[in-house]
């Protein structure tokens, strides 16, 4: 990994490409590499879907390695859903591929000239890009029926449906899985609009050839591997709770505090909650032929994603994860597992964040569009925004812009974005991330990673009232170390409860790359990404007005607990003073 | 009973029999039988009428009391919930906060219990030949569950 590919598809006569060594961005992978380029190269006062914007698509530092869990792969731009920098990753089979090909990076950059869309292919032998009309409207199920027999089975597409190609807002970037089925995406902060912007419908890569990213000091990354395994495979939620249930594991607990989002966030219980639960799920899973324990990507040993099966036994989608369960699911008042998997199946094809399409659908219950509850009507919903009518277009642009279209004040936003499945007045401490984040409401830039063993802030009592704010900033800090290293962030327990397993994951950097990182290396590390994110959004005009909920998360209590979110503006503002 | 629909049942909350003012773990260990290693590992989120519990020994059964027990949950919520958590602050304001009941100690009472993955894996089969409350029962009696074939 140590080159960029550059698609300027401004360029006279179409595209060109370039590959340039990694200069100043040596180092730098995953996250840490897509937020150096789009703050160094990007105007911070751009419009996302115009010419000076760019694309990164950037594997993570141990992507390619034979390391376990290693192969997400990261996206970044300025996004037109918040208007400030955006990262957005992926599992599935890119990341590795592009890493074993050599490429730490793909940049698309430029003004699209005309209206032509083109296939991007890389290879072993390098990259070509040719224009091909014949993908225009094409969704990602169909775009995968045409390109597998390119990409096969050692290789990966990366592909945008018909919502980014409409630019829609709330448009993700598919990645191919083990299978080849575009089942996982860099969904949040339409992404996949401005991959649409520059014209590229898909990145065809062919893995044949690509050799392993081999690391610098092979024995001794050879040993941290072994005991990064190990401690994954011992610890209780990655060993065991994930691969068992998959992430709609929390659609009980979450419900059961009172944290559950329903009904547009209204109240923090639903009552159909044990209809849509992981358990259940799993259950029927299994009973219909499919598996309820799957990896998204080789190398994984958590295995947390499984297969959904209709009544008559046939493939509809991969196990929809716990955020688009509620958010298709308990948001929008629907209890039948079924049509949130269909709905999940129409978010994969067209291209969309589940988040993001879940949160409006139920903005649009709200609003009298459809009732809560009505599972017809939701999927009635997605076709008209994969087919681009009028009334699709807009809620393809999110739920702040559907609020806004139907006159509703109850946007569940932050920045633009979603907020996934976690009630913030239930839990606090998440709603001071989803307020400062860079990247708008989101649950995993600040996922709990390892801050006691980092001791990143000091030491602090877990059980103390005050302290959000330091504690939002210390995960934020160790999440956006992880995301750089194409990690999975369910790795997460495992590092958080088992201090050699952290030691494992910084003994693979170490190995890798010939460094001498400590736990205050990784926390610096993690500081320096967010202080590129953070740089950026100020030049695009954030002020800490932007870093607060909506004002009626204050206002209205949320049921059962009739709590409201009362952490004080000033203690936010301390969050990265 | 199909076993599918015990274990929704059982997610949705059985009545069992407990006494009021006993600890939580008196009731875990003792009225319902869980293994004390079991008990201290194993469940490591638990919740008394929504709100999550940090202290077994601090935490006392009422009458009505609804009891929901869980594994250990990823993420960052999951985490949160998790018992004497390392991020447990970030849920204050739900956190269970206990006042002893003033009845007599060890009256009979009725517990809604919930199971949720791995618990409910674990002790399905066990609570089936206890004595159980199934909601919706107009009159009331305890009955044991007998599991059919789907």
């Amino acid at each position: 990994m140590d080159k960029i590919l550059r698609i300027d598809v401004g360029a006279s006569g179409g595209p060109s490409i370039t590959v340039t060594p990694m200069g100043d961005y040596a180092g730098l992978g995953g996250r840490a590499l897509t937020s150096a380029i789009v703050n160094a190269e990007v105007p911070a006062d751009c419009h996302p879907l115009g010419p000076e914007n760019k694309l990164v698509i950037a594997p993570g530092l141990l992507s390619g390695t034979s390391a376990a869990m290693a192969g997400r792969i990261s996206v970044g731009c300025k996004s037109p859903l918040t208007n400030g920098i955006k990262e957005a990753n992926s599992g599935g089979q890119g990341g590795q591929v592009l890493a074993r090909l050599g490429y730490a990076a793909i940049v698309i950059e430029g003004g699209r000239q005309g209206n032509e869309l083109y296939v991007l292919r890389v290879s072993k032998d390098g990259a070509t890009v040719t224009a091909d009309e014949s993908v225009r409207m094409a969704t990602n199920y169909q775009l995968m029926e045409k390109f597998q027999p390119e990409y096969g089975s050692k290789g990966a597409m990366i592909s945008i449906g018909t919502a980014g190609e409409m630019r829609l807002s709330a448009a993700s970037i598919a990645v191919s899985d083990v299978e080849g089925r575009p089942t996982r995406h860099a969904g949040r902060g339409g992404v996949g609009a401005v991959m649409g912007s520059k014209g590229i419908k898909a990145i065809v890569i062919d893995g044949t050839g690509a050799e392993v990213h081999r690391p610098v000091h092979t024995e001794a990354f050879k040993a941290a591997s072994r005991a990064w395994a190990k401690g994954l495979a011992k610890h209780p939620v990655t060993g065991q709770g994930l691969p068992a249930y998959g992430t709609n594991v929390l659609t009980n607990v979450i419900n059961e505090a009172g944290a559950y989002p329903t009904r547009n966030f209204s109240t923090g219980q639903f009552e159909g909650a044990s209809k849509i639960s992981g358990e259940t799920q799993a259950a029927l899973e299994v009973e219909r032929g499919g598996t309820a324990t799957h990896g998204c990507q080789r190398g994984c040993v958590i295995k947390c994603s499984g297969s959904f099966n209709s009544k008559e036994g046939l493939f509809v989608t991969k196990q929809p994860e716990y955020e688009t369960v509620w958010s298709h699911g308990g948001n929008c008042a629907i209890d039948d597992l079924d049509i949130i998997a269909e709905i999940d199946r129409l978010d994969d094809d067209y291209g969309l964040d589940t988040i993001e399409m879940g949160a409006t659908i139920a903005v649009a219950m709200e609003a009298g569009v459809i009732c809560f509850g009505d599972g017809q009507g939701a999927i009635n919903l997605m076709h008209e925004v994969g087919k681009g009518t009028p009334l699709g277009r807009i809620l393809g642009s999110g739920a702040a812009v559907t609020a806004r279209a139907f006159g509703l004040e109850h946007a569940p936003v932050v920045k633009g974005q979603a907020m996934p499945a976690y009630d913030p007045r239930a839990i606090k401490g998440i709603g001071v991330t989803y307020a400062t984040s860079t990247m708008g409401a989101d649950h995993t830039a600040g996922y709990a990673v390892a801050t006691n063993i980092m001791k990143v802030g000091g030491d602090v009592d877990p059980l103390a009232v005050e302290g959000q704010a330091e504690l939002s900033k210390n995960l934020q800090i160790a999440t956006a170390a992880v995301d750089s290293t194409g990690m999975c962030l369910f790795v997460s327990f495992a590092v958080l409860d088992q201090p050699e397993t952290f030691q494992a994951l910084v003994d693979l950097l170490n190995a890798c790359y010939d460094w001498d990182l400590d736990a205050d290396g990784v926390a610096a590390f993690g500081k320096k990404v967010l202080s590129f994110e953070r740089d950026f959004n100020a030049r695009a005009g954030f002020t800490p007005a932007d870093d607060r909920l909506p004002s009626y998360f204050k206002r209205e209590p949320l049921a059962p607990h009739n709590v409201v979110f009362d952490v004080p503006d000033e203690e936010l503002d301390t969050v990265f003073a | 009973m199909p076993r599918s629909r015990f274990l929704t049942l059982l997610q949705q909350g059985v009545g069992v029999p407990g006494r009021i003012g006993v600890s939580l773990r008196e009731f875990l260990i003792q009225d319902l039988g869980l293994d004390p290693d079991y008990v201290d590992v194993d469940l490591q989120t638990v919740f008394l009428d929504s709100q999550p519990v940090d202290d077994f020994d601090g935490t006392h059964i009422r009458d009505g009391s609804v009891l929901a027990l869980s594994g250990a949950m990823p993420g960052l919520a999951g985490a949160t919930l998790r018992r004497g958590g390392y991020y447990a602050r970030m849920r204050g304001g739900i956190t269970h906060e206990d006042s002893k009941p003033k009845a007599v100690r060890a009256e009979p009472c009725v517990v809604t219990l919930k199971l949720f993955n791995k618990p409910l894996a674990d002790l399905a089969d066990s609570l089936a030949v206890r004595p159980l409350r199934i909601p919706g029962v107009e009159d009331p009696i305890w009955v044991a569950v007998r599991i059919t074939r789907e």
